[in-house]
């Protein structure tokens, strides 16, 4: 009885295995037959779509969705397609890290574009030395990222730029305060804003506060900063909800005034003007320069109307996610899924692109064409481009 | 003018802190367990709240449903920790807190996402008193938090609740055999304190800003509150709560041009503080003598 039982069971068993292997052969030869017709190569992305800065990363991915789609007609003839891979960096370090590592080992991605805040790039940049994967991001600016790795490259502007325009700014004061949060970017920031301070000795820093990484209440800061009684104040936070909860909480001491304040980046984002709109009116805010080429505006349009808005990334971030992935993708159909090809190319040649022409990465990890930056003043809660 | 514009703002912050570490003590008075679980407990609450007023219900019936959200929070809870309760296995019963603090959380991320939603729109409504100034929800957190403070004093003290709770708390075996229900009891301190722990919540962050992790840095303050004030010892509870809130606000404040302590330092200052006294008295500033089990 037994014997027949396990005859039966060998007898079911040999059919299953012929069909399972008959559907596994006309599944590889199908993908054989898809290989020649098209070989795809994914692209990762690796920034934040959780947390306090997900407006760039949702902004982000509606340029990618929009634009990779161009990309892949452009190379349609050479049957070379690329797909996007996202994934969340949080902006931090240590999911940025998370990310990557997925993307390398689970989806075999061999090009990143990003981070995007400088903790996730700094974090990521020691694990592609080896040169497994190559980074290039459209927004991370802090200094040290210059020489963190060969195979990481930025077309943001350097946050030492930055910090150099906002010190000769302020330096027509006599007393400034800072308040910066403690992440990589606005540490950074608030490093090479001071180094750069110390070219205006005229200009004394009265009070240099800073708060941990998700602090939500600033009031006794605030109050701090205020006894000091600066004629000016830097606010150095990231960007989303914390810059928002920062001047609201700000515009709270109805009964101090007379101050002018100054913002970075995270005060070009609309969402952190409405916050307090009052406090923001007559800010100004040091930032990478807007792009007025008529063709990054219309492609702009294009995207807002299609995808939706992109008014926190602005057209100078804008255009460098664009240049990021017409550099990228126009190398490796011309080198190869190859990272090394492609950093040699970066080192050695010249790109043009909507942020500027001479794209080059010669001497630095940074773009060559990041020297200039642009002083908006907020008005009506926008804020605009000072001539 | 400075200094009491910080006492005020460290008032706020402490009584934020007294108000969780309260049903923290109620929690542990029953079942000697420390709720950790209380602050995200807390945080939910407060984003069915936010959930109730985005939808556009009307105050009243959001009100109503955030509070119902935070007793159902509280008995689930006491269903979770019951049998640990009863075991007497006090570790466990923590980690079982913890562990359902973290699912909270995570359902809040998933529910809501990660980043920081705001109550109200715009900026807070303020009441000023020459240059004294302080929010709307920063008065009712003061005045709730001193109201229930005298109020607990006198419902654990002089009512036959009270009489109950503390009855329970000491011996329930004992307490049973007197007629006290000693569950019942439970369930009802462990749905009060998710009342409580919801409105901390909501006032924490009416007052600031709604994110998921939101409760952990408060429960985690509540839990030193309650070690270094004595865990027998309501008065203990809030006279540590403002020893370890207002002394690290005013050093970090206070701290000069020269010498400035960021607001980093905060946590560092607590923990300091906290270690000092239980150094100096293990079982708390407080401590008064218990029957053993």
């Amino acid at each position: 009885m037994n014997k027949l039982k396990k005859h039966l069971k060998i007898a079911y068993l040999i059919p299953l295995f012929l069909v399972l292997a008959l559907a596994g052969c006309s599944r590889q030869a199908a993908t054989n037959n898809a290989n020649t017709q098209m070989k795809t190569i994914k692209l990762g992305f690796v920034m934040p779509m959780s947390g306090d800065a997900a407006a760039y990363g949702e902004q982000i991915q509606r340029v990618v969705d929009y634009y990779l789609p161009i990309i892949n007609e452009r190379y349609k003839d050479k049957n070379i397609k690329f797909e996007a891979v996202y994934e969340d960096g949080k902006c931090t370090g240590n999911d940025a890290v998370s990310a990557m590592q997925k993307l390398t080992d689970i989806d075999g991605v061999k090009f990143i574009v990003g981070g995007i805040c400088s903790s996730e790039t700094l974090a990521m940049a020691p694990l592609s030395k080896d040169g497994h994967v190559l980074l290039l991001t459209p927004g991370s600016s802090n200094i040290a990222i210059e020489g963190a790795s060969p195979y990481l490259f930025s077309l943001s502007y350097r946050d030492d730029v930055i910090g150099n325009k906002i010190a000769t700014e302020v330096s027509q004061y006599k007393t400034v305060a800072i308040i910066s949060e403690q992440n990589d970017y606005n540490v950074g920031m608030r490093k090479n804003w001071l180094a750069a301070m110390a070219a205006h000795p005229d200009t004394k820093i009265v009070a240099d506060e800073s708060f941990p990484k998700g602090a939500t209440d600033f009031r006794s800061i605030l109050e701090k900063v205020r006894k000091a009684n600066p004629e000016v104040i830097f606010l150095n936070p990231n960007a989303g909800a914390t810059a928002e909860d920062l001047i609201k909480q700000l515009a709270e001491i109805k009964d101090w005034n007379g101050y002018k304040l100054f913002g970075q980046f995270s005060y070009t984002s609309p969402e952190a003007l409405k916050a307090a709109p009052a406090k923001s009116e007559g800010m100004i805010v040091v930032d990478a320069p807007s792009v007025n080429n008529p063709e990054l505006l219309a492609l702009k349009k294009d995207i807002e109307n299609t995808k939706g808005s992109l008014a926190d990334w602005g057209t100078y971030y804008t255009a460098a996610t664009i240049d990021t992935l017409n550099i990228t993708t126009s190398l490796i159909v011309e080198l190869g899924n190859n990272p090394q090809a492609v950093r040699q190319a970066l080192v050695t040649r010249e790109f043009n692109g909507y942020i500027g022409d001479n794209i080059n990465f010669k001497n630095s990890s940074f773009t060559s064409t990041g020297n200039n930056v642009s002083v908006y003043i907020v008005k009506n809660g926008v804020a605009e481009l000072q001539k | 003018m400075f200094f009491w514009q910080i006492l005020l703002n460290s008032l706020v912050l402490g009584t934020q802190v007294l108000l969780l570490a309260v049903p923290l003590y109620l929690v542990h008075s029953v079942s000697r367990i420390y709720h950790l679980a209380l602050g995200a407990s807390g945080i939910f609450t407060a984003y069915a709240l936010y959930f109730a007023l985005s939808s556009a219900w009307p105050l009243g019936l959001a009100i109503i449903f955030s509070a119902a959200i935070a007793i159902i929070l509280g008995f689930i809870s006491y269903r979770l920790l019951d049998s640990s309760v009863k075991k007497k296995e006090t570790m466990p019963g923590m980690l079982i807190s913890l562990a359902f603090g973290i699912i909270l959380e995570s359902l809040i991320s998933i529910m809501f996402g990660t980043d920081a939603k705001s109550l109200t729109s715009g900026v807070l409504p303020v009441i000023s008193w020459g240059s004294l100034h302080i929010t709307v929800p920063g008065v009712i957190t003061l005045s709730a938090g001193l109201v229930l403070a005298v109020l607990f004093l006198i419902i654990l003290n002089k009512t036959p609740w009270g009489r109950k709770l503390a009855s329970v708390a000491e011996n329930d075996n004992l307490a049973a055999s007197l007629g006290i229900k000693a569950d019942s009891v439970r369930v009802q301190t462990f749905m009060i304190a998710g009342l409580l722990a919801g409105f901390v919540g909501v006032m924490t962050t009416l007052n600031t800003a709604l994110v998921p992790g939101a409760g952990f840095p408060l429960v985690i303050l509540a839990f030193i509150v309650l070690l270094t004030g004595g865990l027998n010892s309501l008065k203990g509870v809030i006279v540590a709560t403002y020893v370890l809130t207002l002394i690290p606000e005013f050093i970090i404040s206070l701290s000069g041009s020269t010498w400035s302590l960021g607001a980093s330092w905060k946590m560092v200052i607590v923990f300091l503080l906290a270690a000092l006294v239980l150094m100096w008295r293990p079982n708390g500033l407080f401590i008064s003598q218990t029957r053993c089990d």
